[in-house]
């Protein structure tokens, strides 16, 4: 084979930082150096020889059992192109330390299956695993100390009002729709219900069963067992402690998402429109176990289970419907699916069971707002 | 390899007299345009991930854009040692955040908030510091000039505790000691810096930098003074000397960010005076000047690259409001689905091109300012260093300094 042609280099041997005129040729093991004086050629391997850039001049490093060994060569852009044109294939590729392009699609390929698998199956599964093994009693101190901010947060200026007072009758049929409820529900401990006085539909469930249904819930609905329903509903999260699940949830995903991200603080909005959409699929599942719980329950204590649902109409009739991109990110929409899965779970109770209050509770509970009283768990 | 095409940019031709004494630190300005862009696209499609790579090929750029005597520097380090170094830096991270979390909600309500804020004021700036010093490690052994490589001893505890013990001092002085905190803090650096077989040596004189400290710590007192004074000569009924007072504070605020400059630009200066490797010494003739100016044009290029979408929805409200009769024309279009699209668009338009500034106009500017500010006397005194066997240091647990960008 040719022996190639001599040309000038700069190089530099990785011990000192001097540079050495040298003469470079193609050789077929790789590329020959010869230094001044008496000294035995240097060969390059070309596998070990690596080509940072062929212009404004041609620079080398040498990269040996994934080792940068510290030598460079400069050379002068024609003159290498005319000497190693042929072999520009052979030479080895890559930094020392660095993986192929190949590889690293593939890692990050694994590594975004990965954080999506985390964020639809890892994450509620592991919310549902740790929940049950938080004891109670911290749920419960939990719940009692956002208590105080939750009131605060729906009453206007001051905390909000609760409705009936203690032992009045409205209480009383409360508390007897809240006792046939959880006769046949698996409770960690018994809830205590409320109904707050404010303008606004809602119910929720803190942390420790502490569960308060608004006040429009008792004023729209059309039967008790609509009522009871939502409440059933509420008692579902509870059974399933879905506040605790929550806050594992959640505290996992900002942690998660902090961690694809690089960002601590989740400050950023990126951050937190990945939240509100991994979070609301999230809890729109935990909805749907809800309804189940409700319907199990409703059934048990002979009430209509599909009574929810005419509650939930009520609701859609007066708010025109328009399928949106917010439906997506709400955390707690009342979609169709929800009804018809409820229909569907509720296929094979008779029809118009035995209302679970009598007509005279009913007209109790109807009236407990009529009286109100402070929360005891309120700041002054 | 990800290393992005650079395209060349003519460059002097090199020429190679006797060993000069006086080099220079010459920034070649390649195209950065299309590095940015590819990493920031590339960072968005795969959720983040790529940006190991994309910072890396950001530091090869300036590493090797940046010659002294012809030859540029080095940077060696590569992406995949930034990923596997985030992951370490995570599983610290993240036992950190779980017990803040855990103690703040489980705490009580007394030692739980003080428990946490232990944690999140004190404990975790001291990790994040340690982390950054390793970070430092992890730079210089990846960079290489002529063949031989930096490295940094000391360790981030020693570090932590040296800035421990002069924040106490400059907490006790009421600030008044920040120069002397910072230049303990850059001898620790440097001195624990080699390149080669050379040491860092450092010795600079804190005095020049007083008298600047001392300007902008009487000037922040003033502000706290004025912003005080004001609502309250407001309500004693003085409101002209009050808005005379609330008119000079932003002035005032402005005047102290010049100040603050020239008291980093001097800085600089000093400290790079003050560093020696082994007989080469170094020495900047940076200028507050072009640094502020540098500033103040990347802020008004800003301005005006938010003033543009910023005024056509205005324009729409306007038109909106002045005729809601009028169908069509530009209102419709920007409210519509395609306008929809397009405004996203444009968003997106304008994050690139936010980056793309910063990363040119600021980043590079004041970079290549303080690079071409810089004289190397004694380059001859190379001779007499040699790479350490055995020195490797900074391996690739030592790659935190990436991921975790406290701002967001």
């Amino acid at each position: 084979m040719d022996q190639g042609m001599d040309i000038p280099a700069r190089y530099f041997d990785g011990v000192r930082p001097v540079p050495q005129p040298v003469m470079l040729r193609a050789v077929p093991q790789g590329v020959e150096i010869r230094l001044s004086g008496e000294v035995p050629p240097i060969v390059w391997p070309f596998a070990e020889a690596r080509l940072d850039s062929l212009k404004p001049e041609a620079r080398l490093h040498r990269v040996s059992r994934n080792i940068d060994t510290g030598e460079r060569l400069v050379v002068e852009a024609e003159a290498f192109a005319s000497a190693f044109a042929p072999y520009l294939k052979a030479f080895g590729k890559g930094r020392a330390g660095e993986a192929s392009g190949l590889r690293i699609a593939l890692w990050t390929g694994g590594a975004i299956a990965s954080v999506v698998f985390l964020f639809f199956v890892g994450l509620p599964l592991l919310a549902r695993v740790l929940a049950p093994l938080v004891p109670w009693s911290w749920e419960t101190t939990l719940g009692k100390s956002v208590e105080p901010q939750v009131l605060e947060m729906f009453g206007k200026g001051s905390a909000v009002q609760l409705c009936g007072e203690e032992n009045s009758p409205g209480k009383a049929a409360l508390d007897a729709m809240v006792a046939r409820l959880s006769a046949g529900a698996k409770l960690p401990a018994p809830v205590k219900v409320e109904v707050l006085d404010t303008a606004i539909t809602n119910a929720f469930a803190l942390p420790g069963g502490h569960i308060y249904l608004f006040r429009p819930i008792i004023e729209k609905a059309g039967s008790p067992d609509e009522v009871a329903g939502v409440l059933a509903h509420e008692i579902g999260h509870v059974v399933h402690r879905d506040a605790m699940r929550g806050l594992i949830h959640d505290g996992a995903l900002s942690l998660l998402i902090g961690a694809v991200l690089g960002d601590v603080t989740g400050g950023s909005t990126v951050t937190v429109l990945a939240k509100m959409m991994a979070g609301s699929a999230y809890s729109r599942e935990n909805e749907s176990e809800a309804d189940r719980v409700s319907v199990d329950l409703m059934r048990h204590a002979g009430a209509d289970p599909r009574a929810i649902n005419g509650f939930f109409r009520r609701l859609g009739a007066g708010e025109k419907s328009s399928p949106s991109i917010l439906d997506a990110l709400s955390s707690h929409p009342v979609t169709a699916e929800r009804i018809t899965a409820v229909e569907k779970l509720a296929a094979d109770a008779p029809q118009g069971g035995k209302p679970i209050l009598s007509a005279s509770e009913w007209q109790a509970l109807r009236g407990i707002c009529n009286q109100t009283r402070p929360s005891p768990a309120a700041k002054s | 390899m990800i290393v992005p095409n650079i395209d060349p940019v003519p460059a002097p031709p090199v020429t190679e007299p006797a060993l000069p004494t006086n080099l220079r630190l010459v920034p070649v300005l390649a195209p950065l345009a299309g590095l940015v862009i590819k990493g920031l696209l590339l960072t968005i499609v795969t959720l983040g991930f790529y940006r190991f790579w994309y910072k890396t090929a950001l530091r090869r750029y300036y590493w090797n854009n940046t010659t002294l005597a012809g030859d540029g520097f080095e940077y060696t380090g590569t992406g995949k040692e930034l990923f596997v170094g985030f992951l370490i830096g995570i599983a610290i991270v993240l036992p950190l955040y779980f017990a803040v979390t855990l103690v703040s909600i489980f705490g009580g309500a007394l030692l739980g908030p003080i428990l946490a804020a232990v944690l999140t004021s004190g404990i975790a700036p001291a990790v994040f510091l340690m982390l950054a010093y390793r970070g430092r490690r992890y730079r210089l052994a990846r960079t290489r000039y002529y063949g031989v490589r930096f490295h940094q001893t000391g360790s981030g505890m020693g570090y932590l505790l040296r800035t421990v013990k002069w924040l106490i001092l400059t907490a006790l002085t009421l600030g008044i000691l920040v120069p002397y905190l910072r230049r303990a803090l850059e001898r620790y650096k440097i001195e624990n810096t080699w390149y080669g077989s050379a040491q860092g040596s450092f010795a600079a004189p804190v005095k020049p930098l007083m008298k600047i400290w001392l300007v902008l710590w009487f000037g922040a007192l003033l502000v706290i003074f004025l912003s005080i004074g004001a609502p309250i000569l407001y309500s004693s009924g003085m409101t002209a000397l009050g808005g005379v007072l609330t008119a000079l504070l932003p002035m005032l605020g402005l005047a102290l960010w010049g100040v603050w400059v020239h008291y980093r630009v001097c800085e600089f200066r000093l400290f790079l005076a003050g560093t020696e490797f082994a007989g080469i010494t170094l020495e900047s003739g940076l200028r507050t000047r072009s640094v502020i100016w540098a500033q103040v044009r990347y802020g008004l290029i800003l301005l005006a690259i938010v003033a543009v979408p910023i005024g056509l929805s205005v324009m729409t409200a306007l038109k909106a409001k002045v005729s809601p009769a009028m169908d069509g024309g530009l209102e419709t279009f920007l409210t519509g689905p395609l306008g929809g699209s397009l405004s996203a668009l444009m968003a997106f338009g304008v994050f690139v091109l936010f980056a793309l500034v910063t990363e040119i106009l600021l980043r590079r500017r004041l970079w290549q300012l303080r690079a071409q500010s810089v004289t190397v006397g004694n380059l001859g005194a190379l001779d007499r260093i040699i790479q350490q066997a055995g020195s490797e240091t900074g391996g690739v647990g030592d790659a935190f300094d990436t991921g975790f960008d406290v701002a967001g």
